[in-house]
């Protein structure tokens, strides 16, 4: 946790990057020449990729992931829509439009069953009420109740009234406490994130070793977009688990990585 | 005729039943019959990776049509690994064939063959699990993807897919993590800084309120201090003697306000042998204050700070006071 505050107050600090900034107007005007060109479906889906290639190589939040996501989407490219769609998912987990574009991207992907839909899409991460008010409301709420505190500390030194001291005393409890929340939410969120996750770029067979000599761990080959955790990499060959459970080993050129913020 | 056929297989049904012994755990849907034949076809052998042909499986021959069961060709490895399989609505005649179809799609170029289907099924005649295949699959010549496949699914884009974003909205999600921890940093230290910036001028234009522990002599000693510094008028310097005064003369005769704080410098002032001529020479003081308030305009009294500061500064011991 404390690794984090100076990780986080560091980023705060560090100067941006430019090279970033060129990427995301280069994604941006890519993504608007593709949009303007609509009624061309070949020179549309050329600059929708281009815009999905320059906004991941991009920092940014939930916006930056959804206009790479709907890139990636419109170039037909759905292993990339998924990964950034996720990535932006870890930044901003209540953005409507990267759900429903991460939705539509997981719709596309062709499972061999409807069972297999079922199975091997991994459940939404728990978005409680609690989170979310502290996520989008945290700061607000810091700020009003530092400033009760502040108020009520300057008129409990004025009045020497015992009402201003406990009205002092609760406001910076609550301010810790929710200054700790927000941080503790973001931390959660920081964790899910450093979980290696990976979508399968292309149809690939799951083995249950790491060469191709071992038996297929399914019967079916896994189909593109199916998403994985990565728990183990030996030289070319990394090991997945998929949302059923199942462990195998795919080379890792079949799969990309969604990526940490 | 149909009911001579229903009558038939009526009665062969209640004659032969499948036995358990010896059923085979593949391949087979129930179906009894002799001499069982299987027809594949497709509707269409020249497509594209992912685009759907329709799969005609026909069981001819069966005594009991309506126990036949739909193969499920995902269980069957040949096709499970090279076709996408849905399955569509079952067709059954009455003259014993029993028709299934099923959507295929195939998951890649590689795809040449659908595999013909064994069907195993029950021999009354003959009395054993027989099986029957199609001669030869069905060769397929599929293609990868085109972009004209890809061209009929672009019109069906939604559009918020095409959502326009604004680059100034881009750039300041750029910075979104940066901007969330300074704005924490602003919510909880602007309102402490505020408070701190008030807390010290509040201190150094109230020591007497802001001193919590400090003797009230000393406080008052500060305070006019400050008076005589910010040039404050005779009046005002002697009003504010005078009240201090008053306060202290009506504690030293026993009248003072039961509410004011006596702490031990007070308590050593009122037994001190010196106390009779600190009185008069507070009451000295007090009177000239007075005359400054109330008496002739124009009166002039210089030394009054001074001799106040002097007396104090007697009073609580020189050295303390200072």
């Amino acid at each position: 946790m404390r690794v984090e505050i100076f990780s986080v107050v560091a980023l705060a600090l560090a100067v941006p990057e430019t090279g970033g900034n060129d990427h995301l107007r280069l994604a941006w005007e890519a993504f608007s020449r593709g949009r303007e060109l609509r009624r061309d479906p070949f020179a549309a889906r050329r600059s929708f990729a281009e815009a999905a290639h320059h906004a991941s190589q991009a920092p940014g939040g939930a916006t930056v992931r959804r206009l790479e996501g709907h890139a990636a989407l419109l170039a037909g490219d759905i292993a990339h829509a998924i990964a950034a769609y996720r990535r932006g998912l870890q930044k901003d987990p209540d953005d409507a439009g990267l759900r429903h574009g991460l939705t539509r991207a997981r719709s596309l992907v062709a499972y061999s069953s409807a069972k297999d839909r079922q199975e091997l899409i991994w459940n939404e991460p728990v978005n409680s009420r609690f989170r979310q008010v502290v996520r989008r409301w945290g700061i607000i709420i810091v700020a009003l109740a530092a400033t009760v505190a502040c108020l009520a500390l300057r008129r409990a030194l004025v009045f020497r009234s015992k009402r201003y001291w406990a009205t002092f005393g609760l406001a910076t409890v609550w301010t810790f406490v929710v200054m700790g929340a927000w941080w503790w939410e973001r931390h959660q969120r920081w964790s899910d994130a450093a979980g290696r996750f990976v979508v399968i770029q292309k149809t690939t067979t799951i083995y249950t070793g790491n060469h191709e000599s071992f038996p297929p761990r399914r019967d079916d080959p896994v189909p593109v977009g199916v998403e994985a955790r990565a728990t183990n990499q030996i030289g070319e060959w990394l090991q997945i688990e998929l949302a059923d459970g199942s462990v195998g080993w795919v080379p890792v050129a079949s799969v990309r990585e969604v990526g940490a913020n | 005729m149909h009911f001579m056929w229903w009558l038939l297989v009526l009665v062969l049904n209640l004659l032969f039943r499948v036995p358990h012994v010896g059923r085979p755990k593949e391949h087979f849907f129930g179906a009894i019959g002799h001499r069982l034949s299987i027809e594949m076809k497709v509707d269409r052998t020249e497509l594209q990776v992912d685009e759907a042909t329709t799969l005609t499986v026909r069981i001819r021959g069966a005594w009991n049509p309506s126990q036949v069961v739909r193969p499920d060709l995902r269980r069957i490895a040949d096709f499970s690994r090279h076709f996408v399989i849905d399955d569509l609505p079952t067709t059954r005649s009455e003259n014993s064939i029993c028709e299934f179809r099923y959507r295929l799609r195939p998951r890649s170029e590689s795809v040449d063959t659908v595999s013909p289907i064994v069907v195993r099924y029950w021999d009354p005649v003959v009395g054993y699990f027989a099986a029957t295949a199609p001669l030869d699959p069905i060769l397929l010549q599929v293609r990868p993807h085109s972009s004209a496949a890809e061209d009929i699914n672009w019109a069906n884009k939604p559009e918020w897919l095409f959502e326009s974003f604004d680059v100034r909205d881009l750039e300041w999600d750029q910075e979104v993590d940066r901007r969330q921890v300074i704005g924490m940093c602003l919510a909880l230290l602007g309102p402490a800084c505020v408070w701190l910036a008030w807390f010290v001028r509040w201190c150094t234009r109230n020591v007497h309120r802001s001193s919590n522990g400090c003797d009230e002599w000393q406080v008052w000693q500060h305070n006019l201090q400050r008076l005589k510094d910010e040039q404050a008028s005779l009046s005002e310097i002697a009003k504010f003697v005078e009240m201090r005064l008053e306060i202290a003369m009506k504690r030293w005769r026993g009248g003072g306000e039961t509410s004011a704080p006596v702490n031990s410098m007070e308590e050593r002032i009122a037994s001190s042998e010196k106390m009779m001529e600190w009185r008069a020479v507070a009451e000295r003081i007090r009177r000239r204050c007075e005359r400054a308030r109330f008496g002739p305009p124009g009166i002039k009294d210089d030394a009054l700070v001074e001799d106040a500061m002097a007396f104090v500064m007697d009073l609580v011991g020189g050295q303390r006071a200072r």
